[in-house]
């Protein structure tokens, strides 16, 4: 609704015009017309900049001081908001249509002034006014919210990106996996739309058998990354039971083929190393084909032909084998690496790529930080998916590899840091566990891979690790099971029971058992031996032991220690005390045992049962 | 190790639970404290729950006849710890109930 009453100011500098409008206007009984005329640009406009207020103003392109769309253009400068009827005379249309295209509402024909045409024009150019001035409100506050929007989805996608970060192995673990696993990890990641739908991981299947995977998802962007979350929440879920690769995939695609929408699916490399068998096994679902690397840096693509997850519940996956021994390495990439584009827009290509990674191969696996910075000189950037290079070698250190077999052959030693798998090594596939000390493992001694390699069972642990675990308890109920036969058990396990701890506390803590006389002494005691497993000198001391089988069916059990010694058979011989609160240890072993001799100034006792 | 303690007009009884080995000295402190409360009396140790004595844990038990002043009656030993304790003749220094 217009208000019934309208002010105008019309900018007109010929004087016979001017009236006649006016005049025509002041004829109309509603709206009721108040015009204030001017005659010249700068008048008109010191009208709007001191205050007048008008609903619509009647402007003469062509006036003294300003000629044409200019004047135009400063009328609507001086008032963004004000409704502009243009007058034209009717010789020259084009000016008319150019000043509707510039902003003005409507126009007016000098000579076509009738009551009811200017009427009309004023009306029309308020109302199309307000309605393009409501428009631009609107307009401003969608795209105010929009900018809000953006930046709130900018944030959420920042944070999603570090969620899916957050998904990638640290490189604290990547330090235990060199350490404990002898196995070296180099890895690159980057994420082509903020977040992305490639993931590699690595996972414990037991203390010898690493899982590896890198799978990427169709798509990238938010609905990419989700399924990532998906596959990586599974997998998590499956965790050290991935032994078997395929039959793994096999899982994973009968739960993604019904949780994935159709068209999105996974291509997928999957595989387990085994350091101690030096083997890699692997199934794979149309992953790029990864690159080993054999010690002599000879190398062969992996073939990864198979369904990618998430197509077909008919999808069958395959496991194959390669050797793994110390030194060879696996690299692994995303398909970014191939299909990005060089110059003359062609796609680098497995061949080149894995020329470039020949050249940047060294013994400790592919230099991922050489290649990647390569790779981004030759191809053209930035990239339209996601990038992933992982590099992986079974490194040759004395810690990881040195006790476990060098033939196929031979004994399989469990070494780890990992008190928890002690009783695993003792069982078979293993023929002992190794503890990989403050000094690795070169002070282990060749006693437990000889027995080991008689078919025996060999233990070598910190006297700290070998009291945490009760390690008499875990051997006596390995050798059992592993010798079995009809054996006097009991004497086994007092045999085992009294030679370790007499290596712990004696040998190893240096720990004096005369204390063990009175309730007094006893606390005395205890606190010697809390302060011994607190002390590294004492407390990293390797306490050994080694169970033989002998021809006669006998056991011939030996325990090491790295003590100060003592005078074995004045002990033996010593008449023994009734009621004695110590030193009936020995007494006891040579009551349960067969034989006992005592080598190396009493660091060693071998006992027959 | 766990121990409970059962007592009544007839003496204590001292229920052991776990191996009484190497690393049961800080622990067995407290069943020595507790039966120097009740000297002179009939002392019984159960060790139905026990799998495992080492020698150390047998000098604990002579340590216990020691300080109760008495003869210590040990109830329902395992056959590995029967064995041990007529290896090492503590049969004759306890009581032993089976």
């Amino acid at each position: 609704m217009l208000p019934a009453r309208l002010r105008v100011l019309l900018v007109e500098d010929d004087t016979v015009s001017a009236r006649i409008i006016m005049r025509t206007l002041e004829r109309v009984p509603t709206p009721s017309f108040q015009v204030v005329h001017e005659g010249t640009l700068v008048e008109a406009l010191s009208q709007l900049n001191t205050g007048g207020r008008f609903d619509v103003a009647i402007l003469d392109l062509n006036l003294p001081d300003s000629l044409g769309i200019q004047t135009l253009a400063q009328l609507q400068v001086a008032d963004p908001d004000l409704p502009i009827v243009v007058m034209t005379g009717d010789s020259d249309p084009a000016v008319a249509e150019l000043a509707l295209e510039v902003g003005a509402q409507d126009y007016l024909i000098k000579g076509e002034t009738s009551e009811r045409t200017i009427t009309r024009c004023i009306r029309y150019a308020i109302t199309r006014k307000h309605a393009d001035l409501d428009r631009k409100a609107i307009s401003d506050r969608l795209n105010d919210s929009l900018a809000a929007e953006n930046k709130r989805l900018d944030e959420e996608s920042a944070l999603a990106r570090a969620m899916q970060f957050g998904l990638l192995p640290t490189l604290e673990k990547m330090g235990q996996y060199r350490q404990a696993r002898g196995l070296a990890v180099e890895s690159f990641f980057e994420p082509s739309s903020d977040i992305g739908g490639d993931l590699w991981g690595c996972a414990e299947a037991d203390a010898l058998r690493t899982i590896f995977f890198m799978f990427d998802f169709s798509g990238h962007g938010v609905g990419a990354a989700l399924n990532v979350f998906r596959l990586h929440a599974l997998m998590s879920q499956l965790g050290g039971q991935i032994i078997d690769p395929a039959a793994t995939l096999s899982r994973l695609n009968d739960m993604l083929v019904g949780l994935l929408p159709r068209g999105q699916y996974a291509t997928v490399f999957l595989a387990v190393i085994d350091t101690a068998a030096a083997t890699l096994t692997w199934s794979a679902g149309g992953a790029p084909p990864p690159v080993l690397f054999a010690a002599d840096g000879s190398h062969k693509m992996l073939d990864t032909k198979g369904k990618p997850l998430g197509i077909s519940l008919s999808a069958h996956y395959t496991n194959r084998v390669a050797d793994f021994p110390g030194g060879s390495s696996l690299f692994l990439y995303s398909d970014a690496m191939t299909e990005s584009v060089v110059g003359g827009g062609k796609m680098l290509g497995e061949e080149r790529l894995v020329s470039m990674v020949k050249k940047l191969h060294t013994p400790a696996g592919t230099d991922i930080q050489g290649l990647i910075a390569r790779f981004y000189d030759t191809v053209k950037t930035p990239l339209d998916d996601d990038l992933t290079a992982v590099s992986i070698c079974h490194i040759a250190t004395a810690a990881a590899t040195q006790p476990v077999h060098t033939q196929s052959s031979a004994p399989l030693l469990l070494t780890s840091r990992r008190l928890e798998v002690v009783d695993v090594g003792l069982a078979p596939p293993y023929s002992g566990f190794i503890e990989i000390g403050a000094d690795g493992v070169s002070d282990v001694g060749l006693a437990c891979l000889d027995a080991a390699e008689q078919g025996g069972l060999c233990l070598s642990l910190s006297v700290a690790g070998a009291w945490a675990c009760c390690a008499a308890n875990l051997l006596a109920t390995a050798v059992s099971r592993r010798f079995g036969g009809n054996r006097d058990w009991a004497a086994v396990e007092h045999c085992l029971s009294e030679a370790i701890t007499n290596a712990m506390i004696h040998g190893g803590l240096g720990v004096d058992s005369s204390l063990r006389e009175t309730p007094e002494s006893l606390a005395e005691y205890a606190r010697s031996i809390q302060e011994g497993l607190s002390d590294p000198a004492r407390a990293t001391k390797r306490v050994e032991v080694t169970v033989v089988p002998l021809p006669r069916g006998d056991l011939q059990i030996t325990v090491y220690d790295r003590g100060e010694g003592y005078d074995f058979d004045a002990k033996m011989n010593r008449a023994a005390v009734p009621g004695a609160k110590h030193g009936r240890g020995l007494a006891l072993i040579r009551k349960a045992a067969k034989s006992v001799t005592s080598r190396d100034g009493g660091r060693t006792l071998a006992m027959t049962i | 190790m766990n121990f409970q303690y059962d007592e009544d007009s007839s003496g204590i009884t001292v229920r052991m639970t776990g191996d009484l080995n190497f690393s049961a000295n800080g622990e067995f402190r407290q069943v020595l404290e507790r039966l120097a409360t009740a000297k002179g009396r009939q002392v019984t140790f159960d060790l139905a729950g026990v799998p495992h004595i080492d020698s150390v844990g047998l000098g604990l038990l002579y340590i216990a006849k020691e300080e109760s002043s008495g003869r210590i009656r040990l109830k329902s030993p395992q056959n590995s710890i029967m064995k041990m304790l007529e290896l090492t003749e503590a049969d004759a220094d306890f009581d032993i109930v089976r």
